[in-house]
């Protein structure tokens, strides 16, 4: 058989000062498509890519990192990838990384490879609520999927072909990280964690502050409870 | 006051800034305001018969609950437009990447069959 055929999405925001760096590094990393989606930048994120000579698919306005994520899904079920990976734009996942993640995907053995900076000590970890918040998550996660989730914010992650089309068709809007896993754990599939280094963000600015990670903390339990409840429900069928 | 209410509707009606959909909703609203400010029986009525003291407060209870009804109808409506207003976008997305595919296809073709002519206007 062929090798699997990789789509590498990168999520773009305003990403246009760290965003050639990354895909030089992906390049030089695996061998894999890559496709920028451009979550309506108002600086030079679509010149940069296509100058990068990158697949590029540019929203016309902003619909958050969920809608965006799930742009990439929709190009990677259609065009027919075995295997998508998300690395963000910002240069905080180390693309030289990427073979752990994609190694248990390519081999068959889970469905799901989320990063964690939790596994190995002495990593950079972030800054101190956005630990406990992660550090919350992670124990519901771990307590609703039964599997040991040490990282369920982290956006560093590999999926399977059924995985892409589960999620082309339904992906959480905001913040779908730690939802994502759910869902996937929901859909029976084979999650694994694997230590990986998150580094500084290379450029733009994060997206998190105190107003918006309160909101964050309250949405995703939400979406949880929602999750969790609606698996019950399929459950008793 | 219920006239004003419904010529003011009436207005936006014919300037097409109201659908009919609503616009009926609304005129049922204006018609029963109208008749309970001429004909006050049934919110006597029904203050007596629950123990409501003043029948205003009959009539901010039941405009209370209408508001909210409507305010939760417009929230899922809000839902269901943003969730289509994603997919429209998603689908631009798409479809802007074929085309510009599709352009530079063309614009490879072209310049290898007729030299360099018109490979300067083919830019977008």
């Amino acid at each position: 058989m062929d090798k699997p055929r990789i789509l590498i999405i990168i999520p773009a925001h305003n990403e246009a000062a760290s965003l050639a760096g990354v895909i030089r590094e992906i390049r030089s990393a695996v061998e894999a498509d890559i496709v920028v989606v451009n979550d309506h930048s108002t600086d030079d994120t679509a010149a940069v890519a296509l100058r990068e000579n990158v697949e590029l698919l540019s929203l016309p306005f902003n619909v958050g990192i969920g809608g965006t994520m799930q742009t990439g899904f929709k190009f990677a079920c259609r065009e027919g990838y075995e295997v998508a990976v998300q690395v963000d734009g910002d240069g905080q996942h180390d693309p030289s990384e990427l073979p752990v993640i994609l190694g248990p995907v390519l081999a068959g053995e889970y469905d799901l490879v989320v990063g964690s900076r939790y596994l190995e000590p002495g990593n950079y970890k972030g800054a101190a609520g956005r630990r406990v918040g992660t550090a919350i998550f992670s124990r519901l996660l771990s307590l609703m999927t039964r599997e040991h989730v040490t990282d369920g914010t982290s956006g560093f992650r590999a999926i399977d072909r059924e995985l892409i089309e589960i999620f082309a068709r339904d992906y959480p809007r905001d913040y779908p990280e730690v939802e994502a896993i759910l869902l996937a754990h929901k859909a029976r599939k084979r999650i694994m964690e694997a230590p990986v280094h998150m580094r500084q963000r290379g450029g733009g600015r994060s997206s998190i502050n105190t107003f918006r990670s309160v909101y964050y903390m309250v949405k995703v339990l939400l979406a949880l409870m929602v999750v969790a409840t609606r698996k019950r429900a399929q459950g008793s069928q | 006051m219920a006239l004003i209410l419904f010529l003011f509707l009436f207005q936006l009606i014919r300037k097409k800034k109201l659908k009919e959909q609503y616009s009926l909703l609304w005129f049922l609203v204006v018609a029963v305001v109208f008749l309970l400010a001429i004909w006050d029986r049934p919110l006597t009525w029904i203050s007596e018969t629950t123990g409501i003291q003043l029948p205003s407060n009959t009539l901010f209870l039941l405009a209370i609950l209408f508001l909210s009804g409507m305010a939760l109808h417009f929230s899922l409506l809000v839902s269901r437009l943003t969730d289509q207003s994603t997919m429209l976008a998603q689908k631009l997305a798409q479809l802007d990447r074929d085309l510009r595919k599709q352009q530079e296809q063309q614009d490879e073709e072209s310049s290898h069959g007729r030299s360099h002519e018109g490979a300067s206007d083919a830019r977008d």
